[in-house]
């Protein structure tokens, strides 16, 4: 489950991918994408890891319920935002570094809500040991970090796919709505959480 | 809004753009040719029928007349196109639908819907000149560009009609004015035209003038003084910050359009200078980067023509020539072919840029001219004035399309009878220009024609992220 929604947020090109096509086309190689790819890894592993720490940690002095229903208001709060208004980022450019790149995947997953939508995988009940026993953080992070491979290996394969396959003009022909189905995608995590807090990831 | 497949006008690559459909309907803006104020008549926005199939080729089918008067409409562009495609801040569910349409004269910003009915657009929606300065600071809106985080727009000057001019950011949504966009503008006080190397975070803007020295017809005196514009700025598009002057030369005056390479892989763009007090010449001048920094050389040099006295208006006849006046260039989508439109001798120029740094010159065609008057072969018995001025280019290359009137003002001083708007279509082949005999649009007397923007974009709106 981790590995497949890790392998939905590599199909969105806002993502992350789409940058890799483009800095590998800027510098006329693969090495670009590969090297890109990996700073995107670093930013989405660490914008989802961070969610996790921070819900486990809130974990520890909330009840589960309020921890359950605060993330789905959240994660209703996103989606309703990219189903309605989604925006885009002002402060970026195109010629960026390691470091940039790692940046920017952490806030790009964030402003998303990527590491929310795990959270309903991770299992409220498991982050929060109300009952049940509490899920270890370095466990937590596991999830996350598999979640993130997910991620990468979709992430790389579309990349150089399009970059030594099948070229620009895929981008006109197939480039789904993702804000519309990310959007969705929230909200069906909020209701997952709400409907079915004690099983969610279990 | 589709949900599987971007706008389909707009295009990862310039190569991918060249192979799009051809356009079928242009839109130009025409300016009341008194200002409006005696007359009463307000600016409008032409629809041409470009389709060589339809019984109303080459004809105006819709003329949108706006309800205030006195804007003097000059130059436009979209609300969104290719560089939605960026990756950095990809929206490709945006759609090319909206023109912006600023008043030079009076600050107002139209916004255009061309959905409903492409053939018959709306306006939807005005900002006000007061709420334009209240936000931003600046005055006299003129170039319009999609860029990928918002709609940026030139602007000349403040509400004094003073300097400093620059640039402001519309939101790319709700078109509302954010303020302005430099964060340090370093030495830059006039402003014109600008646009970017955009996979490089480079933004390059030009001088013309401040609002007073523009507004009441060009002014000798500052002219001999050498008072206007005669460099282009480099800035990090990213940063927003002043990195580089570029200065053409003292002798130089007026720096307009800027046209950076479409690749966004090359780090170059050509620049058109106006006159050169020592000659009356304008030129072409290559930016190009050199090691850390960017660099500009002239490149092509384009000089006046001697003419006799009684043929030339009064500022101009001690000089006993026709000064090519240079006012806008063209760069076609491949990034090999310069069209370059001088409005005083009425010629329109096409060069191979393919070795930027050794233009070949292969055609050339007339049209209008102070001295020579040159026809149209559709009605070869009749003289044409004003020149060829501003020029865009179809985005397969192919068709070159050009209008005639400068800026209100400033048309009176070098065609003093007034200008008759016309708007001439030239094919370029591999045999060079000609012009296309069916396509001779005549505008009202009461209105002259400037910018053109083609129906799903053209070699002067679109940016590129991929090469």
């Amino acid at each position: 489950m981790a590995l497949g929604l890790g392998a939905f947020h590599g199909l969105n090109p806002a993502m992350g991918w789409l940058f890799a096509v483009a800095l590998g086309y800027q510098e006329g190689c693969r090495r670009a994408i590969f090297q890109a790819v990996g700073a995107l890894f670093v930013g989405h592993w660490l914008a989802v890891g961070a969610a996790v720490i921070l819900f486990w940690a809130v974990g520890a002095w909330l009840p589960w319920h309020w921890i359950a229903a605060g993330a789905a208001v959240l994660l209703a709060a996103f989606g309703f935002y990219w189903l309605l208004r989604a925006r885009h980022p002002r402060w970026v450019g195109m010629r960026v570094g390691f470091r940039d790149l790692v940046f920017w995947a952490f806030l790009m997953a964030t402003a998303h809500g990527a590491g929310l939508m795990l959270l309903p995988v991770l299992g409220a009940v498991g982050l929060c040991g109300q009952g049940v026993e509490r899920l270890p953080l370095g466990e937590a992070l596991g999830v996350a970090a598999v979640h993130s491979v997910g991620y990468w290996v979709v992430a790389l394969g579309i990349s150089l796919f399009v970059f030594e396959k099948i070229g620009l003009s895929f981008l006109r022909k197939a480039w789904w709505n993702l804000d519309a189905l990310w959007g969705t995608a929230l909200l069906l995590a909020a209701a997952s959480l709400l409907l079915f807090p004690q099983q969610a990831g279990r | 809004m589709k949900f599987t497949a971007p706008d389909p006008t707009f295009y990862p690559s310039a190569r991918l753009a060249m192979e799009g459909p051809r356009e079928e309907l242009g839109y130009v803006v025409a300016l009341a040719a008194d200002g409006g104020s005696a007359s009463g008549n307000p600016d409008a926005l032409a629809v041409i029928d470009l389709n060589p199939d339809s019984r109303e080729y080459g004809r105006i089918i819709h003329w949108l007349a706006t309800p205030t008067i006195g804007d003097e409409f000059h130059h436009f562009g979209w609300n969104a196109c290719s560089s939605a495609l960026c990756p950095y801040a990809p929206h490709p569910h945006l759609e090319r639908r909206y023109l912006v349409i600023p008043g030079i004269r009076s600050s107002r910003i139209y916004i255009v819907d061309t959905k409903a009915n492409p053939r018959r657009p709306e306006i939807v929606k005005q900002i006000e000149p007061e709420e334009l300065v209240r936000k931003t600071g600046y005055t006299r809106p003129h170039t319009v560009h999609c860029g990928p985080d918002g709609i940026y727009v030139s602007a000349l000057g403040n509400e004094k009609g003073e300097g400093p001019g620059g640039i402001l950011i519309l939101d790319h949504f709700s078109f509302e004015p954010l303020g302005r966009w430099e964060m340090d503008r370093g030495p830059q006080v006039f402003a014109y035209d600008f646009w970017w190397h955009i996979n490089q975070d480079i933004l390059i803007s030009s001088e013309w003038g401040l609002p007073w020295m523009l507004e009441d017809g060009l002014l000798p005196e500052q002219l001999m003084k050498g008072a206007y514009g005669r460099a282009l700025h480099v800035w990090d598009l990213r940063k927003r910050r002043h990195l580089q002057t570029l200065d053409v030369g003292e002798k130089q005056q007026m720096v307009l359009e800027v046209r950076p390479a479409h690749d966004p892989r090359k780090s170059y763009g050509f620049t058109g200078v106006v006159i050169s007090l020592e000659d009356l010449s304008s030129s072409v001048w290559l930016w190009y980067r050199d090691g850390e920094n960017w660099a500009i050389r002239k490149v092509i040099e384009i000089p006046a023509e001697p003419a006799k006295e009684e043929d030339l208006p009064p500022l101009l006849k001690g000089f006993r020539a026709v000064p090519p006046v240079l006012t806008d260039l063209d760069l076609s989508l491949d990034d090999r072919f310069l069209y370059l439109s001088c409005w005083g001798t009425g010629e329109i120029l096409q060069y191979d840029v393919s070795e930027p740094m050794h233009p070949k010159r292969i055609s050339s065609l007339r049209l209008g001219g102070i001295a020579r008057r040159n026809a149209h072969p559709r009605l070869p018995q009749k003289p044409l004035n004003g020149g060829c001025q501003m020029v865009e280019i179809s985005r397969d290359g192919k068709r070159v399309y050009l209008t005639n009137s400068l800026y209100r003002a400033w048309d009176e001083q070098f065609y003093p009878e007034g200008i008759q708007g016309w708007m001439a279509l030239a094919h370029a082949g591999e045999d060079g220009l000609h012009w296309d005999e069916r396509f001779l649009v005549e505008f009202p007397q009461t209105h002259r024609a400037h910018q053109i923007r083609l129906q799903g974009g053209d070699c002067s709106t679109d940016s590129f992220c991929f090469p």
